[in-house]
């Protein structure tokens, strides 16, 4: 037992002779109270969290109006109707769902040879080194990052500049990487592969050898191993980090706004423009309620699959 | 016969073993060709991006000054961060305590109460509050990105916290209960010096979140104003001179530092969850 609170000398008295007799009747009261009343002032914050979302819910079952006005138009399900039904929203959730897909699988199979050697390495200075290399773009701010991938993807950017010069392009020519489904598809994949590294870094840490070494010493090499031992002890981490990474991608605003333009809409994208520009909030919401039902059906369908590998 | 299958096997190793080496390789290209390119773009002596540069020049670190923009922009956010990362700190670990001190059937539930305001989509919770401040009348002020703030990085306070609530031996508590100490004297000489690591990495968390949000800022700032990320987006979009590498190159160098900084202080690997 760590003993060092109370190795303070100073502090013993206290500790010993905290009888509740000397304090105030108020602080006495407050300090019965459940320990539960701690979480009073995130609860309010949640309350204020839940009422706007509430608030917004709200506003997705009338027909029209806009931020300030009176919302107008009977109360209905006709807003979720038209968003149906409109080939605009239908196909940025159809691209939403296709470059989140996209993203998530690219992300899998770049981070998991990343996270496999974090977690194998027998180096601690390898480790701490990749760890460290992973989260300096971690936590650089993403608008910093998506500027840098286009610099990268632009038309005068660093792949058509190395085309150019190896002589693959023609120098008048260049392979369109920026403001169309590729770009968004390489700046999720980008975005979510720090999340997804540490997700399945972390699943990977709690797991067991001995079944690995029982394989080998049964004759499988190590190729047969790792397919047919490894990684199905790995699923688990590989779901949750896919999860995230699809969830992740699936909402993600600020990618699809610098690397697609208008020319690619994400559901996010949508919701923003919808509201701030088309004053057409209740089709915002509308689609703000989609994204949510998008999340919680993920993470739940995550949850219990989870659920069914560990059992 | 036996030599054969040796052989395919080693051949096969040796296919995996490319595979995997050249995935490590992609990764990695990946996350630092663009952060090093932009380190390199910000030191351009041309107004438009150039690769290889043609000419060096130190001038966009200049313009950053001479643009009030970044200036001003960089104090809102550092003010922003300043005020909601003690705020999420103490709302996030008084809320872990409180749940996890007296276990009850619904505790699951709870935790997962407190952490939806990070599951649900940024852009749902910036809109949702646009509306609801402006029904307040609580725009163009400091306070509402506070308060949003708030509510998207506390989560990661109350996760962090708990984390470390978990692993502490509740014994300890209960030995300091028995010596009579007080609920507030356990909590300040017993249980929290023990969690402490899990509320600095909280505490980071919450700044970095606060400072680089993004998605749920840009609906509530004001053109007077705006965080530094919004700031930077803005000027790119009708400025394509390197100034921006140059913002981009300083705020590299700050996440290379705070890196190093956890590394130093709390472990980078217990910062992401690689550490109990």
């Amino acid at each position: 037992m760590n003993t060092s609170a109370f190795g303070r000398s100073k502090e013993t008295p206290a500790l010993l002779s905290g009888s509740d007799r000397g304090a105030p009747a108020l602080v006495q009261r407050v300090q019965r109270l459940s320990p539960l009343w701690l979480a009073l002032p995130a609860c309010l914050v949640l309350f204020i969290f839940g009422i706007g979302l509430l608030d917004l819910l709200l506003w997705s079952l009338r027909s029209s109006g806009s931020l300030g006005a009176e919302a107008l138009g009977p109360v209905g399900l006709q807003t979720y109707a038209r968003i149906l039904s409109d080939p605009l929203y239908l196909g940025a959730l159809g691209a939403t769902l296709r470059l989140s897909a996209v993203s998530t699988i690219a992300s899998l199979v770049l981070g998991l040879p990343i996270a496999y050697w974090i977690v194998r390495t027998p180096s601690a200075r390898v480790r701490a080194t990749l760890i460290m290399l992973v989260a300096v773009p971690f936590m650089t701010s993403l608008i910093v990052r998506l500027y840098a991938l286009m610099l990268v993807l632009g038309n005068t950017g660093l792949v058509n500049r190395v085309l150019h010069g190896l002589g693959i392009l023609p120098e008048n020519d260049f392979l369109p990487l920026i403001r169309n489904e590729t770009s968004v598809a390489i700046g999720l994949t980008y975005f979510v592969l720090p999340f997804v590294i540490f997700t399945l870094a972390g699943g990977f840490r709690r797991f067991d050898r001995t079944l690995e070494e029982a394989a080998q010493s049964l004759g499988a090499d190590e190729v047969i191993t790792f397919f047919r031992v490894t990684l199905p002890l790995l699923a688990p981490g590989v779901l949750a980090a896919g999860t995230l990474a699809f969830v992740l991608a699936g909402t993600a605003f600020a990618t699809p706004l610098l690397l697609g333009g208008s020319a690619v809409r994400m559901i996010a994208n949508v919701i923003y423009d919808q509201a701030m520009f088309a004053q057409n909030l209740p089709v915002a919401a509308a689609l703000s309620a989609v994204a949510l039902v998008f999340t919680l059906s993920c993470l739940m369908l995550a949850g219990r699959l989870g659920r069914r590998a560990h059992a | 016969m036996r030599n054969h299958r040796g052989l395919i096997a080693r051949v096969r190793l040796r296919l995996c073993l490319a595979t995997v080496w050249t995935l490590r390789g992609s990764a990695f290209v990946l996350l630092f060709a663009p952060i090093l390119l932009v380190m390199l773009q910000s030191f351009n002596g041309t107004s438009y991006t150039r690769i290889p540069p043609s000419s060096w020049s130190l001038r966009w670190y200049w313009n950053i000054l001479a643009r009030e923009e970044f200036a001003q922009s960089f104090v809102t956010s550092l003010t922003v961060a300043a005020i909601v990362t003690p705020l999420s700190v103490v709302i996030g670990t008084l809320a872990a305590y409180g749940l996890w001190k007296r276990p009850f059937s619904g505790a699951r539930a709870a935790q997962s109460l407190m952490m939806s305001p990070i599951l649900l989509p940024l852009v749902v919770t910036g809109l949702s509050l646009l509306v609801l401040f402006n029904r307040v009348h609580l725009r163009d002020g400091l306070l509402g990105i506070v308060v949003a703030h708030v509510i998207i990085t506390f989560p990661y306070c109350f996760r962090a916290v708990l984390a470390a609530l978990e692993r502490y031996d509740r014994q300890l508590d209960e030995a300091a209960s028995s010596l009579r100490a007080r609920p507030w004297t356990t909590f300040r000489h017993v249980t929290l010096p023990m969690v402490r690591p899990g509320v600095f990495a909280g505490a980071l968390f919450a700044f970095v979140m606060s400072f680089d949000d993004f998605a749920t800022t840009i609906f509530l700032i004001s053109p007077e104003r705006k965080t530094l990320p919004i700031a930077i987006y803005q000027y790119m979009e009708f400025n394509l001179d390197p100034t921006v590498s140059a913002v981009s190159t300083l705020l590299v160098v700050l996440a290379t530092v705070s890196v190093l900084l956890i590394e130093k202080f709390i472990g980078m690997d217990r910062f992401v969850g690689l550490r109990a």
